[in-house]
């Protein structure tokens, strides 16, 4: 019996592969929390998954709540990177950036983070 | 794609994608895992199997379906194969029915109610199964302190269950009481995915960003008709591992007591999302819902 279970266990990890899930965020550029010396270029966020881009969205506000503008982000690196160039102005400060993005197979995940600009 | 099928599949698309598409176990930026001792308060589709334990000389293979009739009820059956000094055999079989009736995603929280039954006589006698049905109200919370204004909190979450137990009948037919119980539980989780992902990541390695360090507490507590029965409970404190449609947990069982074990217990587990496996056909709710 202890056989059959750990066998049929096995045999569910093997499920098909081209399952997909849901998207968390793995890395980010500026990384989440960091201390950064200069303003970035982009925000970048990396996911478990490959995501829709057109059903995803990245914004960033300053602590004081104004909001700085972003580009239309882009996807690269087979959908699972969420790249959207940064098109105001970063002085020094802590800045949040929220995300929303959708998996391509539909499911729905959020989040959101801070970083610093030091001086 | 020209940019009108471009357009049709994206509408598609946005029409499958209903508020209630969140991804297994979130409730807003959170994620609760699975736990093994404490069942946790969001209706899901998912396996654990086997979850295995082992203690005082006895193993037990335990396995847990959940089906979501809607998105935010759930439907559970599950039973144990045992082998113990007393000899092998599966357990009662046991089924549950979870309705998540409160969702808040700015807090991180969430209640369900349900109501459990252990359908007594359908296990094996020489593995313990009780031969009286019981019944069990239960209440299930969870909640996430990503919304702390200290960040060391950020990552914590607890969860629990609160549950009133009692057999359909008073004594067995061989005279012994059946006791009417509570049944409470919670669980301290401390979330390396949300600490990476929304408070500070450190540069680990992927595979330790999924890591849920965890304690679990399980208590039964006789109150009435209680014969011989004494209060038992475990602590578990352990470690869950996230992966992209798979868990896994591994658990120390810890007796507060005598009547609970003599010895130190081990848990393992093995636990599949079965919403994300299968998004479009198995792991959707049966009514009203699109993931």
């Amino acid at each position: 019996m202890r056989r059959a279970i750990i066998a049929a266990a096995v045999g569910m990890l093997c499920m098909p592969a081209v399952a997909t899930a849901h998207a968390m965020l793995e890395r980010s550029s500026p990384m989440v929390g960091s201390t950064v010396h200069a303003a970035p270029a982009a925000i970048s966020l990396r996911f478990g998954e490959a995501i829709e881009p057109a059903l995803s969205s990245v914004s960033m506000a300053r602590a004081d709540g104004v909001v700085v503008p972003l580009a239309t982000p882009a996807v690269t690196e087979r959908g699972t990177v969420l790249v959207a160039a940064v098109r105001g102005a970063m002085a020094p400060g802590l800045y949040r950036v929220r995300w929303h993005v959708v998996s391509v197979d539909t499911h729905v995940t959020q989040g959101d983070f801070s970083f610093r600009i030091a001086p | 794609m020209s940019s009108l099928r471009y357009a049709l599949a994206l509408a598609a698309l946005t029409v499958c994608v209903a508020p209630n598409a969140f991804a297994h176990g979130r409730v807003g930026d959170r994620f609760f895992p699975a736990t093994i001792a404490v069942e946790d308060p969001v209706a899901a589709d998912e396996l654990g199997f086997p979850t295995a334990s082992f203690q005082d000389g006895e193993a037990e293979y335990e396995l847990e379906w959940a089906k979501r009739l809607t998105p935010h009820v759930a439907f559970s059956l599950g039973t144990a194969y045992v082998h113990g000094d007393e000899g092998d055999g599966f357990g009662n079989i046991e089924t549950g029915l979870k309705y998540q009736f409160y969702t808040n995603e700015a807090h991180e929280s969430v209640l369900a109610a349900g109501l459990d039954v252990e359908w007594g006589g359908t296990g094996a006698r020489r593995v313990g199964a009780e031969e009286v049905t019981t019944v069990a109200p239960t209440l299930y919370f969870g909640r996430g302190f990503g919304d702390a204004s200290a960040d060391w909190l950020r990552p914590f979450a607890v969860t629990g269950t609160l549950a009133y137990v009692q057999g359909v009948q008073d004594r067995t037919d061989d005279g012994e009481d059946v006791p009417h119980a509570v049944s409470y539980g919670f669980t301290l989780q401390y979330s390396l995915p949300y600490l990476a992902a929304q408070v500070h990541d450190y540069g680990w390695p992927t595979w330790v960003n999924r890591l849920t360090p965890i304690v679990e507490v399980a208590i039964n507590q006789p109150i009435a008709n209680r014969g011989e029965e004494r209060t038992t409970g475990t602590i578990n404190p352990g470690v869950l591992w996230s992966g992209r449609y798979v868990q896994l947990g591994a658990e120390a069982i810890i007796p507060i007591n005598g009547d609970s074990g003599a010895s130190v217990g081990a848990a393992l587990q093995l636990h599949f999302y079965v919403d994300d496996l299968f998004p479009h056909s198995f792991g959707r709710p049966l009514f009203g819902g699109h993931s």
